[in-house]
């Protein structure tokens, strides 16, 4: 003990400058410098240079990621310079399961870490899209919703009910990430509001990207064992930046602007042929007397405004119409009849204005060998490309860390989040409301979006270009106007009827470690997640739905306490134990109420429950929650820093199982060998490593799924009205299984330039939880069972290149690669499918045996020889099954390439995210082809006729295909379906639409994701500023460029918010924001 | 070791804080959910749902009134055109009886018996009660799509239930309907104001049994003529309705928009205008000078400075809404505009034309009897004026009319089905699923020839489909009941076993 004391003396204590630089004196950020023997350190800044108070006596320990770590004498001068060796990223330190920071040497599976750098490049609003093709393993699907949530899946989806998001977990504390969309998604808790839909985003938004100091991903079941059911979809750990023990304050600021512009591929194309009208054939125009309009002696032609719709009549500009702005009194078109033809401003890009995003960020931290704090600021302000559309959010993130005495720290942490949004997209199909379903599917050209915009602005009423003809809307006068047939004056519902919502956000930790011993310390902790979250709703009176106004209060909290005791020693100068016990208990708390008005508000623009023409009814409340209590354990024992084994297991018990089920266990085995140590002379081989591991983990019930319950209606007449549940609930449940077995080899060469890891996993998950679709003949709709299994499986690679390297420029290519296979093995009681999902136009979404999770399924033509088969009518002949295979939404394999290049102070980098096969079905587009909005459904034919004549004039379609009759090649062409109304050439004979195969596309996309160009003034340039010790100024881009895409004027990314059945069903797909972002980052 | 000992039993204290005891049992009861239920709370449920099934407008439920063409759809004219996978009206359908409907009684049967009543006969009464509007609702099921789940249905423990044979059910219901009526005690009372029918009146519900049993009793005159002679004759040897007065009419609330009628929650609250009336029931009407015109619809302006009454074709995509007759009245708010308008399950008007088309069979006595028909006819016609408040004299005054007279429209038409068939598609302008099952009886109006719709794929349906969900969740036991059908096949112009 005397010597150790008398080593940890200081002496003349002084202040150190240094630089860490590589052996080609190139600086390496980031690393740790420490005295030897101490605990506290500082970290090097990005350009390698540090500060520390020393005794010249003392050693330096330098370590870091991808270097050798090295010891060095302090020395006696002021000023020191460390070279060290780069390891590429061999060394590297990664933060796996409970926080525990191991070297990469140890890790017997497949953990990839990515630094807070990587994710800051462009601004988002959610971090989580900047991770999208980083990644291997890793399947991001992000929304071009302002706001909008994202998908995270890992290694595939498992379960077929419940959640398959990765769990997220930051500094230490589970940080929920459950989608709060409601549709499409059984595991949101937002009630179902009146105009349920809204893309409320991932509750991960409220993470800070510029406090990130890095990602690690957990990929498999044995990386992630020790988190228990809620890792079972693998495990996000994020590290926040955190003070350091220096000199002064840390102060870094930077500020950020983006602007965004719409891709043009992803807008639609309108065919400018024919107008509004539903029955060209019949009644081109409305021919009415209207006695103010022209004496009512003469018929007049009115266009045919109820009919969302363009197979309307052939535009001529010499005939002169009363189009819909004839009949609003606030237009200058009113009592006028005007030429028919297209519109000047019929494109969405009309509507839509350019989005902007600022954010302002501030760290400051510092800390002495006391302990250390950070505090930081961001301001987002997110100016969304609707009209009146915006998110402005606030974030205060406090770490701080205090060392009591030598034996006893603690930590704690603080975040808090203030978010205020106004208009989130809709994207369920709600055709009064959501403008971009309005757009893709109902859309005639003769709507002009600027006049619309002129009407709203100029009277402040719902002037529509959709009038209900029931006669009034032709008596329109000021101050008193008709209502819309399906659809609102856009920028009615966008400013009338304004969805607004706000959410405060409370995560915290508190934390102490205890070191008993040298190898022996405990830890013990209490983390807490809790918001709470309004959401309010409103129609306006004069809207096309009946008035309401509505609000959803939603709290969500989870607590969680635990304890672990950990140990750690080398044992002999060949072995290493580590072991740890640890305990941890887990409270859920969700609840939820949701009131409206009743039957319509009595007076417009107030917005209280008390505006309500009749009674409200009591509010719908929810109440979840959820316990489980844990123990699990872990033993790691490593030879030589060359073998490393380890074996884990967790126990939980969860309140949502029955009683007698509700225990399970997670065990797992790994093991990791370097073998590159047994090969220290060659010198092809920087470093070999191989690993190999097995683990099950099991899974709990969805709330409530265990014991009856009844719903009580709102009395009938002063009678009470109650419903049993059709959800029949089971009390023999047993916890789901998961095995998983994973192999990875990594290896690099080349002195490291060239590199890859590379792994297979294959996991099979049983005895699903799931409320099975039964016969309704039952009186439910479905039983919750044990049943189904599912099985991934795949290959996962990254590959590291460093083409070139030379002191003043470096070239790395990184490629993430994941080609994943998925199998539906089983369902419950043998049967063939089950239906995840059944979506707008009967569209399902299905698991079957046998097929890939997420078959969609359709109507589907008939075929002879691969070739469609045509009736003697001349129109296609439909599968009688409308339930028919006709797509899959699993991808053949996706990935990314990143290259950065660096010159001195300049940095450019480009990342390119490729998402192979995989398909999706547009409900945008067979809508659209239904009403005849696009080219596809006009223009001429073989003999240079337009197509929708009728065929006696020269008119109509030959389809391709085989003639039932003949069995030749079809010559007949198509038209009779066109007196149903609708475009319909190419539909089964009087199917009325076509097959819904028809709108199968491939989701396959190329992107440009990322493109980023940074330039660091150099710091002698800044010697005058004092206290400035850095600029950075970065000029990218995001979604630049969509290089390869098949799916016609949509994104194929763009899905339905986030769930398990949010991808493969594209409804009102928003346009891809190319935005350009200025980033400054200042150094203090 | 001092230290280790204080800070491993504090942390331990503060973990034990943390744990629920059997906390799956406390914490596993949603404490927003009902953990149990009154047995007339869920009556008063079921019977709601029943009468919604039979009014809703919804044509992903109920599309009968579009496909027997009392109303024609605007602009979206699937169901006009027997499209009726689109909006999945079987699944619809199917799911309302079973589920909101047969669901809910069974389980007011089950959570009778902890309530109190003031005699055991109350409790016999409502459990007879209850049990007539399940054998309504299967009755309802099993005419509509042949084959059902029935033994193995509303079971626990059965997810995917077998079929029963369609006649089988059907004899079986009447049966259970036989076992009501004997057991149904009139000195007694029942569930009371949970009734929104009846108000728990015993002797009500015995008239509606013995009604329903007429009614089911018909479906099978031309192939079963002996049973049905004698079921009709139990009927009305128990006593049917014999007055408007005996109608079973559910009292809608205006209070909530969800309790209302929900054809005013559909084409009034809702703001949409899908539906207009049928043009072969307006012509009709029109060539009759039906003194109901002006109950039913609206007057329209065709711009040739008059005013006429007129419906749509069919399945015309020309079709929109102001340029026909609407639904009576926006104006006085009355009649389909009304959100207390009452949902009309079983009536006078209906008894009184079953009996007449068994007269005309000779179904009562054994013999055919024209006169006693046209007592029947006449009285059927007279009550469906007065109920929708026309005046007997307007009644008596339409029938004096040779075409409408039912001796002399007989001998010009020839057979009795189209005379007593035209004059209840009349009467069912508001009778929804009755509409197409009186046209699937009668044959008359004979749609696929007096009026098919303009583009539509098929001939008049006979039945339903069965729903996606079936062939998908219980695929075995639905393609065995299919297999049962003409030709095998699962479609909608397969016969059923009474057709």
């Amino acid at each position: 003990m005397l010597v150790l004391c008398s080593a940890l003396t200081y002496g003349q204590t002084k202040t150190i400058t240094g630089r860490v630089v590589d052996a080609q004196g190139q600086p390496v950020p980031f690393a740790t410098v420490r005295i030897k023997g101490a605990k506290a350190g500082v970290s090097a800044d990005a350009d390698g240079k540090f500060e520390i108070r020393v005794s010249p006596e003392s050693t330096l320990v330098i370590t870091g990621a991808g270097i050798q770590a090295k010891e060095v004498l302090a020395g006696s001068d002021n000023n020191l310079t460390v070279q060290v060796s780069r390891q590429s990223t061999l060394d590297e330190v990664v933060v796996t399961a409970l926080g525990v920071r191991r070297s990469r040497n140890s890790l017997p599976y497949a953990a990839q870490q990515i630094s807070g750098d990587d994710i800051n490049k462009t601004i988002t609003t959610n971090v989580v899209d900047n991770m999208s093709g980083k990644v291997a393993g890793l399947e991001i699907t992000s929304s071009n919703a302002m706001g909008g949530s994202a998908n995270v899946i890992l290694r595939g989806f498992r379960s077929l009910t419940q959640s398959n998001q990765a769990l997220f977990v930051v500094d230490g504390v589970p940080y929920d990430n459950t989608s709060l969309t409601t549709y499409n998604n059984s595991t949101s808790k937002i009630p179902v509001g009146t105009n349920n839909g809204y893309d409320f985003g991932s509750a991960i938004e409220d993470l800070n990207p510029d406090d990130i100091a890095s990602i690690s991903v957990l990929k498999g079941a044995a990386a992630s064992a020790l988190y228990g059911s809620r890792g079972s979809n693998g495990v996000i750990l994020i590290t926040t930046k955190r003070g350091a023990n220096r000199k002064g304050v840390g102060v870094t600021a930077s500020f950020g602007v983006s602007a965004g512009s719409m891709d043009p591929s992803t807008l639609p194309t309108y065919q400018l042929m024919y107008g509004e009208g539903y029955d060209a054939t019949t009644s081109d125009f409305y021919q009415e007397t209207v006695p103010w309009l022209n004496g009512g002696n003469t018929a007049i032609s009115i266009v045919p405004t109820p009919d969302d719709a363009a197979t309307g009549a052939y535009f001529n500009k010499n005939l002169m119409v009363y189009n819909w702005d004839a009949f609003a009194p606030s237009d200058p078109n009113f009592h006028k009849a005007t030429p028919w033809q297209p519109a000047a401003h019929h494109n969405p890009q009309d509507y839509f204005v350019t989005p902007i995003t600022a954010t302002e960020n501030v760290i400051v931290s510092g800390g002495s060998d006391k302990g250390t704090y950070k505090f930081a600021y961001t301001r987002v302000d997110d100016k969304g490309y609707q009209p009146n559309s915006m998110i402005k959010k606030n974030l205060f993130d406090l770490l701080t860390t205090y060392n009591i005495t030598s034996w006893v720290t603690v930590e704690a942490g603080l975040n808090y989040v203030n978010e205020n949004a106004l208009n989130r997209y809709l994207y369920q199909y709600t055709a009064a409301t959501n403008p971009m379903t309005d757009f893709r599917q109902w859309w005639p050209s003769n709507v002009d979006i600027k006049a619309l915009k002129r009407d709203y602005f100029n009277s402040f009423t719902n002037a529509t270009w959709n009038w209900q003809n029931d006669g009034s809307y032709q008596n329109n006068t000021a101050g008193n106007i008709g209502t819309p047939a399906y659809h609102d004056n856009e920028y009615w519902f966008a400013y009338m009827n304004p969805e607004a919502d706000s959410r405060n956000r409370y995560t915290g930790h508190a934390k102490v470690k205890v070191d008993l011993t040298s190898y022996l310390n405990l830890t013990g902790g209490v983390t807490e997640d809790y918001y709470g979250m309004l959401v309010e709703q409103r129609a306006n009176i004069g809207s096309q739905a009946p008035s309401f106004y509505q609000r959803q209060n939603y709290t969500f909290s989870e607590t969680n306490y635990n304890a672990a005791l950990n140990f750690d020693k080398n044992v002999g100068s060949d072995f290493n134990i580590k072991a740890m016990v640890g305990t941890n208990v887990q409270r859920d708390n969700i609840s939820t109420i949701l009131a409206s008005t009743n039957g319509g508000l009595i007076l417009p623009g107030y917005w209280s429950l008390s505006n309500s023409v009749n009674t409200p009814n009591a509010p719908t409340e929810t109440e979840d929650l959820k316990e489980i209590n844990s123990l699990y354990g872990s033993a790691t024992l490593s030879w030589k820093d060359m073998i490393t084994l380890e074996g884990t297991l967790r126990r939980d018990q969860s309140s949502t199982l029955p009683t007698v089920h509700n225990t399970y266990y997670y065990p797992s085995v790994s093991a990791d060998f370097v073998f590159s140590k047994l090969m220290p002379n060659a010198n092809w081989l920087s470093y070999g490593k191989a690993w190999v591991n097995y683990a099950q983990v099991g899974g709990d019930a969805p709330y409530y799924s265990v014991y009856n319950t009844y719903t009580i209606n709102t009395p009938i007449h002063g009678e009470a009205a109650m419903n049993g549940t059709t959800s029949l609930p089971n009390q023999n449940l047993l916890p789901e299984a998961n095995k998983t077995w994973e192999a990875g080899l990594e290896m690099n060469f080349l002195n490291s330039r060239v590199g890859f890891t590379a792994d297979y996993y294959h996991s099979i998950q049983s005895n699903e939880i799931l409320p099975i679709n039964v016969s309704t003949s039952t009186g439910y709709n479905t039983f919750n069972v044990n049943g189904g299994s599912v099985e991934n499986q795949g290959v996962e690679a990254t590959v590291n290149l460093t083409p070139v390297r030379t002191r003043n420029f470096g070239w790395n290519v990184t490629v993430n690669w994941t080609k994943p296979k998925n199998k539906v093995l089983s369902l419950y009681g043998g049967q063939p499918s089950y239906a995840i999902a059944t979506l707008q136009n009967n569209i399902q979404i299905v698991a079957e045996v046998g097929k890939p999770y997420g078959e969609i399924r359709g109507s589907d033509y008939t075929y002879i020889n691969g070739q469609r088969v045509i009736s003697a009518a001349g129109t296609y002949v439909d599968s009688s099954n409308s339930l028919s295979d006709i797509g899959n939404i699993q991808p053949a394999w996706y990935g990314g390439i990143n290259n950065q290049f660096s010159y001195k102070n300049f940095s450019l980098s480009f990342l390119i995210d490729v998402h192979q096969g995989g398909q999706l079905y547009s409900l945008d587009m067979d809508y659209g082809s239904f009403s005849g909005l696009y080219p596809r459904t006009a223009g001429l034919n073989d003999l240079g006729n337009p197509l929708r004549l009728d065929p006696a004039d020269g008119g109509g379609v030959i389809l391709k295909g085989i003639s039932q009759a003949t069995g030749k090649a079809n010559t007949v062409r198509d038209w009779e379906d066109l007196t149903n109304g609708f475009w319909t050439f190419g539909s089964g004979n009087g199917q009325g639409a076509e097959a819904q195969k028809q709108f199968i596309y491939s989701a396959t996309y190329v992107k440009l994701r990322e493109v980023a160009f940074t330039y660091s003034i150099p710091s002698k340039s800044l010697e005058g500023l004092h206290s400035i010790k850095g600029i950075d100024l970065s000029l990218s881009g995001r979604n630049l460029w969509i290089i390869h895409k098949d799916l016609p004027y949509a994104d194929p990314e763009q899905g339905q918010a986030q769930g398990n059945y949010s991808i493969g069903f594209q409804n009102g797909a928003y346009p891809t924001m190319r935005t350009l972002n200025f980033i400054v980052k200042v150094k203090f | 070791m001092k230290k280790i000992s204080i800070v491993l039993l504090s942390a331990a204290t503060l973990l034990a804080a943390g744990c629920t005891k059997n906390m799956s049992e406390v914490l596993n009861q949603d404490p927003k959910s009902a953990p149990a239920a009154l047995g007339t709370a869920l009556f008063t449920q079921g019977e709601f749902a029943l009468t919604n099934t039979i009014t809703t407008t919804s044509v992903s439920i109920s599309p009968f009134r579009v496909i027997s063409q009392e109303w024609n759809e605007n602009s979206y004219e699937y169901e006009s055109d027997y499209n009726l996978s689109y909006y999945n009206s079987p699944g619809g359908f199917w799911n309302n009886l079973y589920v909101n409907t047969i669901h809910n009684l069974d389980l007011a049967k089950a959570n009778y018996a902890g309530q109190y009543w003031a005699t055991p006969g109350d409790l016999r009464n409502s459990l007879i009660i209850t049990d007539l509007l399940e054998i309504y609702s299967y009755y309802m099921l099993v005419s509509t799509y042949g084959n059902i789940p029935y033994s193995q249905a509303e079971s626990d423990t059965i997810p995917f239930p077998a079929f029963d044979d369609a006649k089988t059910v059907y004899e079986a219901l009447l049966t259970r309907v036989d076992t009501c009526i004997a057991g149904l005690d009139v000195t007694q009372d029942a569930m009371g104001s949970a009734d929104l029918i009846y108000s728990g009146s015993t002797t009500e519900w015995l008239k509606f049994a013995a009604s329903l049993k007429l009614k089911m009793a018909m479906l099978n005159a031309t192939n079963d003529p002996t049973t049905t002679m004698t079921k009709v004759n139990e009927a009305i040897g128990t006593g049917l309705f014999t007055s408007n007065a005996d109608n079973a009419l559910f009292d809608y609330d205006p209070a909530s928009p969800t309790n209302s009628n929900p054809i005013w929650q559909a084409i009034e609250y809702s703001g949409r205008h899908d539906f207009g009336p049928g043009g072969l029931l307006v012509s009709t009407m029109n060539g009759w000078n039906d003194p109901r015109l002006p109950y039913y619809f609206t007057l329209v302006d065709t711009g040739s400075n008059s005013e006429v009454y007129l419906g749509g074709q069919a399945g015309n995509p020309g079709n929109s809404y102001g340029s026909y007759s609407d639904f009576c009245c926006i104006a006085n708010s009355s009649l389909l505009y009304s959100p207390s308008l009452p949902g009309d399950i079983l009536d006078y008007e209906e008894v009184e034309f079953y009996l007449a088309e068994a007269q005309a069979q000779g179904l009562v006595t054994g013999s055919p009897n024209a006169i006693a028909a046209a007592a029947n006819y006449d009285s059927a016609i007279a009550a469906s004026i007065e109920f929708w408040g026309g005046t007997s004299t307007q009644a008596a005054t339409y029938l004096a009319q040779p075409s409408v007279a039912y001796s002399t429209a007989l001998a010009a038409a020839g057979s009795w089905q189209q005379v007593i068939g035209y004059q209840e598609f009349i009467a069912n302008y508001n009778k929804n699923w009755d509409s197409w099952t009186d046209e699937r009886r009668l044959g008359q109006p004979n749609i696929n020839v007096v009026s098919p719709p303009q583009g539509a794929a098929t001939n008049f349906p006979l039945r339903f489909t069965y729903p996606p969900n079936e062939t998908t969740s219980n695929p075995t036991n639905t393609a065995a009941a299919v297999a049962t059908l003409p030709g095998g096949i699962d479609a909608l112009t397969a016969t059923l076993f009474w057709e």
